[in-house]
C-alpha cells in the first residue's frame, strides 16, 4: 500500500509556506510522477490562484501597456534573432550527427588506406618473388637445355681450400657459362671474388661475384669482353672490390673442361 | 482563445497575443503586486518586469506541469517578493506591514469591485481570521511555515494545520469552478 504522507505537504506547497528538506524532498516525490500528488498539486494551485482575484482591482496607469510595449521592443532588439533553443539544440544534434558521421568516415577511410598500403607491400613482395621465381625457373630451363648440348663443356675447378669447389658448365658457342661454388668463404673487406676464362689470349674477366651466407655460389656468365679461343681454363682469383680486367691476385680454385 | 493557445503565440512573437495576455491579466497582477508591495510606483514597476519576462519566457510555460494561472502568479508572487525582499529601507517594510488582509491604496484607485472579487471575498470570510491571516503571511508576505510559527510564537504544527485547513476549505468551496486556461 502506498503511504502518502506527502499529501500533507501539497496545500503547504502549494501556497508557498513549505521550505528546506521538507520541500526538497516533496519536489523530489513530485519529479518521481507520483500522479495522485500531482492531481493534489494542480487542484490547490488552482485554489490559491484564485485568492488575487479576491483583492480589490486598482486602477491601471493608462500608458502602462505602452510602456511594456516599449520595453519589449527594446528587448527584441538586443536580441534581433530570438534563439529558441530546440532550434538550437536540433543544429546541434544535426551537427553533431554530422561530426560524428565525419569521424567516422576518416577513421574508416584511415583503417581502409592503412590497409591498402598493406596490400600494395605485400602485392610488392609478391611480385618480387615472383620475378626470383622466374629467375630461377628460366636458369634452370637454360641449364636442362645446355645438358642436352653436346658443345657444352663442364669444369671442375679445386683449389687450396679442400672444402671449396667449384663448378662450370661452359657453352662455347655462346660464350655463356654457368659457375657453381660451395663452402666459398667471404673474400675480405674491399676485396671480391673474380672469374676468369683463359684462353689462347690469355685470361678474359667474366665477372666478379660473392658466396651467400652459406658459401655458395650460382653465378651467370651473359657475357665475356673478348672471345676466349682454343683449350680453355677456367679460374677464380680474389681481387681488389669491383674487380680488375686482368688477375692480380691468389687463384682461389681453377679447372679445365672435362 | 484560451491562456495556454495564447502563451503559444507569444513564443512565435505575436505582438496581437501578447497585448491579448496583457488585457487578460494586467491589472490582476497589478493588484497581486501592490498588495505585496505597498507602493504604488513599486508596483508598476514590478508589472512592467513580470510582462517583459513573460514576453522572453514564454516557451518554458510547459502546460504539462502547471496551469496558465499557475505560471503567470508564480512569476509575478515571486517578483515581487524579491522586490519587496531587496528594499533597503526597513522603515519601508515596517510601513508596509498589515494585518488586514484586504488592504489597499486610497479609494480613488479602485475600480467597481468585480463578481469574481466578490466570489472570492465571500469566500474567504468563511475562514477564520487566524486562517486568513496565516494564508496572507504566506501567500502575501512569502513567510515559510516556520518564520509565521516564530512571528505568531505558536508551534509549527498548528500553523501548518491551519494553513492546510484553510486551503482545504477554500478548495471545497469552490470546487466545480474550472479556470481558463
Amino acid at each position: 500500500m502506498v503511504k502518502h504522507a506527502e499529501l500533507d505537504q501539497i496545500p503547504l506547497y502549494a501556497v508557498g509556506a513549505l521550505s528546506g528538506e521538507e520541500k526538497r524532498k516533496l519536489e523530489e516525490h513530485l519529479t518521481g510522477g507520483c500522479e495522485l500528488c500531482e492531481a493534489e498539486l494542480f487542484e490547490f494551485q488552482e485554489t490559491v490562484n484564485r485568492l488575487p482575484y479576491g483583492l480589490a482591482a486598482p486602477q491601471l496607469p493608462a500608458e502602462m501597456k505602452e510602456r511594456i510595449r516599449a520595453k519589449v521592443e527594446a528587448v527584441d532588439a538586443q536580441k534581433p534573432s530570438r534563439i529558441r533553443w530546440s532550434t538550437v539544440l536540433q543544429l546541434a544534434a544535426v551537427i553533431a550527427l554530422f561530426v560524428i558521421a565525419g569521424s567516422l568516415y576518416w577513421k574508416q577511410n584511415g583503417l581502409l588506406m592503412e590497409r591498402e598500403k598493406q596490400l600494395e607491400t605485400l602485392e610488392a613482395q609478391r611480385q618480387a618473388e615472383l620475378r626470383d621465381l622466374e629467375a630461377k625457373l628460366e636458369q634452370q630451363k637454360k641449364e636442362i637445355s645446355w645438358l642436352r648440348d653436346p658443345s657444352v663443356q663442364l669444369a671442375l675447378l679445386t683449389g687450396a681450400q679442400p672444402n671449396s669447389k667449384g663448378k662450370m658448365v661452359w657453352n662455347p658457342t655462346l660464350s655463356q657459362g654457368i659457375f657453381y661454388a660451395s663452402a666459398l668463404p667471404q673474400p675480405g673487406e674491399q676485396k671480391t671474388y673474380e672469374l676468369w676464362v683463359i684462353g689462347n689470349k690469355g685470361p678474359v674477366a667474366a665477372g666478379v661475384f660473392a658466396p651467400d651466407q652459406q658459401g655458395s655460389v650460382v653465378f651467370t656468365i651473359s657475357r665475356i669482353s673478348e672471345p676466349a679461343e682454343g683449350k680453355l681454363q677456367f679460374a677464380v682469383t680474389i681481387e681488389p672490390a669491383g674487380g680488375v680486367s686482368k688477375p692480380t691476385g691468389s687463384i682461389i680454385m681453377a679447372g679445365t673442361p672435362l | 482563445m484560451t491562456d495556454v493557445e495564447l502563451i503559444s503565440r507569444i513564443t512565435r512573437r505575436d505582438r496581437a497575443a501578447f497585448d491579448a495576455f496583457y488585457d487578460r491579466y494586467a491589472q490582476i497582477i497589478f493588484g497581486l503586486c501592490l498588495r505585496i508591495l505597498r507602493d504604488r510606483a513599486e508596483a508598476e514597476d514590478a508589472l512592467q518586469d513580470i510582462f517583459v519576462q513573460i514576453w522572453k519566457e514564454a516557451e518554458r510555460f510547459d502546460p504539462a506541469r502547471a496551469s496558465a494561472k499557475t505560471w503567470i502568479f508564480t512569476i509575478a508572487r515571486s517578483r515581487s517578493l524579491d522586490r519587496y525582499r531587496s528594499r533597503k529601507s526597513v522603515q519601508q517594510r515596517v510601513e508596509a506591514e498589515t494585518t488586514d488582509f484586504a488592504a489597499v491604496p486610497g479609494a480613488g484607485d479602485l475600480q467597481q469591485s468585480s463578481l469574481m472579487q466578490q466570489y472570492v471575498g465571500r469566500a474567504l470570510e468563511q475562514l477564520s481570521k487566524d486562517q486568513r491571516y496565516v494564508l496572507e503571511l504566506s501567500y502575501y508576505e512569502g513567510l515559510t511555515q516556520e518564520e509565521i510559527a516564530e512571528r505568531l510564537g505558536e508551534p509549527l504544527g498548528t500553523i501548518k494545520s491551519r494553513i492546510r485547513s484553510s486551503l482545504i476549505k477554500l478548495r471545497s468551496l469552490f470546487a466545480g469552478e474550472r479556470s481558463d486556461g
